[in-house]
């Protein structure tokens, strides 16, 4: 008999396959935060999962939870209000880095500096694949995107020292480095305040492809060769991935 | 101690081809033929396709 | 039954209180803020100052969701910012209640004068289609009657229900009678409890469907059926019928009160519930000769009572927040002399 895989009960399987491109990171994520929730015993009962607008705005609806799928940009006001009217849920936002950096960046500055106890998973593909592939707030100096066909002039933004300014928990990790993004996930869902999770993820379609990858395998490898892990600092590089509590 | 074994149940409705189970396997189990993705049983049930597939389409059964 | 001295926006504050409000998330604004002033003392509301209006009536959806009766008040600029927000409650069906508390604009325009410009955003504001119930009384009394109605109507119809008032009327104190009137209770399961997806796409039982052009039209078919149905139970206005008259003197909110000195000359209607427009409306009118309609703006509600009766109708725009009874007077002579 095939062996069940439990944690996929978090997940309206009937739902799948889901509507995002092969080889998409968002199915990884989706995984690993169903891994995590399972690990931390929460029950469907008693949980939201909200969401924004993108690709990733889409995961709200594969949860077998109750769901909030909110306006661009607005997820964190809406877990805030959930979390703030009923304490006992536990309020998890997935969404992605143009929805919560970009048009919703001041949320995230003002949901961490009044930590409420919401654990925000970000997939940070570096790109707004929905709409085609345009350069987004996390967008890597000199990396060509539909709107910055002579690369981009503009630094990523710094999200690190965001939230960590306001001594919240921050967290960084890559779809290629499995087992440490579930850590980071897993510690973020028992910290008490607010917590960030930032995932690193691939879009072949819309990013990768105009960047010279020749499949999502290969993006994800970039991040094996580029990403350091350092679970012991207080200050993460740019090329390292760790917890920072 | 007997080698690990693996049963692949590949979900081909669920399957959109990605590739990522083709190169993150170690021992060349799997092969994209027609637009359609074919395992060899040779699997050693490192279940390394199991996470990294973004579909959930793979489950590898283990025996010993 | 006690007896109170109230502002207006205290009067909005506890009325909402006796409603049943749980949460209040909102952001600085005049002539708005003193709702968010009276609410902070109040034990058994949670209130948040958030950091925009964006930010406020999205913490009211998500903690209306979460359970919690909700509110936010605010004022013209403040309640552009929310136009998109308000769309997505409409399309989510979330229980709010925002209150507009207008001024002058557009933009910041003149912010402790009153205004009437609010008018058309509550209908059309947000983008795609969607049949808001919008309550707009014109004394301290009626404001506290009207929060109630509103949180009910919100309760009943499962959408956000606008209650707008002016700077004029807000700020206004008169003696209103405490009554504690019949309050609505929760329907809607609260979050935590089953598997539904809120999503502000077109959806069909808690499922995405992005793609079937019927199902959209089922949805916003059945969105108009719903808030039709229940603002048939606030079917709002008041008439002041003159025999001698046959011109018939459409005001509302602070004008309105204005509009009471000239009854001895005019017959005076005043919508309540604004929108949807009250169909009685269509009847009244057919008695009289002329319709005017008076309004602090450039002549919104005159084009909406346009629409509902297919005739020509005068407007009085009355701009600049103030309100004098001669400039109007001698408006109104002139269309008399012209009929």
């Amino acid at each position: 008999m095939t062996k069940e895989l439990t944690y996929l009960n978090f997940l309206k399987q009937e739902r799948l396959p889901h509507q995002w491109c092969p080889g998409c990171g968002n199915g990884i994520i989706l995984k690993l935060a169903c891994m995590a929730m399972e690990k931390m015993n929460f029950q469907q009962k008693g949980t939201v999962m909200v969401s924004g607008i993108g690709c990733s705005g889409r995961s709200a609806g594969f949860f077998d939870l109750d769901s909030v799928h909110t306006a661009h940009g607005r997820a964190l006001p809406v877990a805030e209000g959930i979390k703030l009217a009923n304490e006992q849920l536990n309020v998890m936002v997935i969404s992605g880095d143009g929805d919560l950096f970009g048009i919703g960046g001041n949320h995230l500055l003002h949901a961490s500096r009044r930590n409420t106890d919401i654990t925000v998973i970000c997939i940070s593909n570096a790109i707004y694949g929905m709409t085609g592939g345009q350069c987004s707030p996390t967008t890597e100096i000199t990396s060509k995107t539909l709107t910055t066909p002579r690369g981009n002039e503009d630094s990523p933004i710094n999200v690190q020292a965001l939230v960590t300014a306001h001594n919240c928990f921050y967290a960084r990790s890559t779809t290629f480095h499995f087992n440490h993004a579930l850590k980071c996930i897993f510690e973020a869902l028992q910290h008490k305040g607010f917590s960030f999770v930032e995932i690193k993820s691939q879009c072949i379609t819309n990013d990768g492809r105009r960047r010279g990858f020749k499949n999502s395998y290969e993006m994800m490898m970039s991040y094996k060769e580029t990403y350091k892990i350092n679970n012991s600092t207080n200050k993460l590089e740019h090329n390292e991935i760790g917890i920072i509590k | 101690m007997a080698k690990k074994q693996g049963i692949v149940n590949i979900n081909h409705k669920r399957c959109k081809v990605c590739g990522i189970c083709v190169s993150v396997c170690p021992v060349q189990n799997y092969k994209i033929e027609n637009s359609k993705l074919k395992e060899f049983g040779k699997c050693i049930a490192c279940l390394q396709c199991e996470r990294y597939c973004p579909d959930m389409a793979l489950i590898i059964d283990t025996k010993q | 039954m006690t007896k109170k001295l109230l502002q207006g926006n205290q009067a909005i504050a506890l009325a909402a209180v006796k409603a049943g409000l749980n949460f209040y998330a909102g952001y600085p604004i005049t002539p708005a803020s003193e709702i968010l002033h009276e609410l902070v003392n109040q034990k058994t509301v949670k209130v948040l100052q958030m950091e925009d209006e964006i930010a406020s009536i999205n913490a009211i959806i998500g903690s209306s969701l979460a359970g919690a009766k909700s509110m936010t008040a605010t004022s013209g600029p403040g309640f552009s910012l929310m136009q998109e927000s308000i769309g997505h409650a409409h399309m989510m069906e979330i229980p709010l209640v925002i209150v507009n508390v207008q001024r002058v604009g557009p933009s910041t325009g003149m912010p402790t004068f009153p205004a009437q410009g609010d008018i058309l955003q509550c209908k059309y504001g947000s983008h795609g289609d969607y049949f808001p119930i919008v309550f707009y009384p014109n004394s301290v009394a009626e404001l506290y009657e009207y929060t109630f109605n509103a949180f009910n109507a919100a309760e009943e119809s499962l959408s956000p229900v606008i209650l707008l008032s002016d700077s004029y009327v807000s700020h206004l104190y008169e003696t209103i009678e405490e009554v504690d009137y019949p309050v609505s209770k929760r329907t809607l399961a609260p979050l935590g409890t089953s598997n539904r997806h809120f999503t502000g796409l077109t959806h069909e039982n808690s499922k995405p469907m992005t793609s079937d052009p019927e199902v959209h039209k089922k949805l916003i078919k059945r969105f108009e059926a719903k808030q039709k149905k229940v603002s048939r139970k606030y079917n709002d206005y008041e008439f002041i019928e003159n025999k001698n008259s046959d011109i018939l003197l459409i005001a509302f909110g602070a004008l309105s009160r204005a509009a009471y000195d000239l009854k001895d000359d005019f017959s005076i209607y005043r919508p309540i519930r604004i929108f949807p427009i009250v169909e009685k409306l269509k009847e009244i009118a057919k008695k009289y000769k002329e319709i005017v309609v008076m309004e602090m703006n450039a002549g919104q509600y005159a084009n909406e009572v346009e629409r509902l009766l297919h005739r020509e109708i005068k407007s009085i725009p009355i701009l600049g927040g103030k309100i004098d009874l001669n400039e109007i007077a001698s408006k109104l002579r002139r269309i008399k002399r012209k009929k």
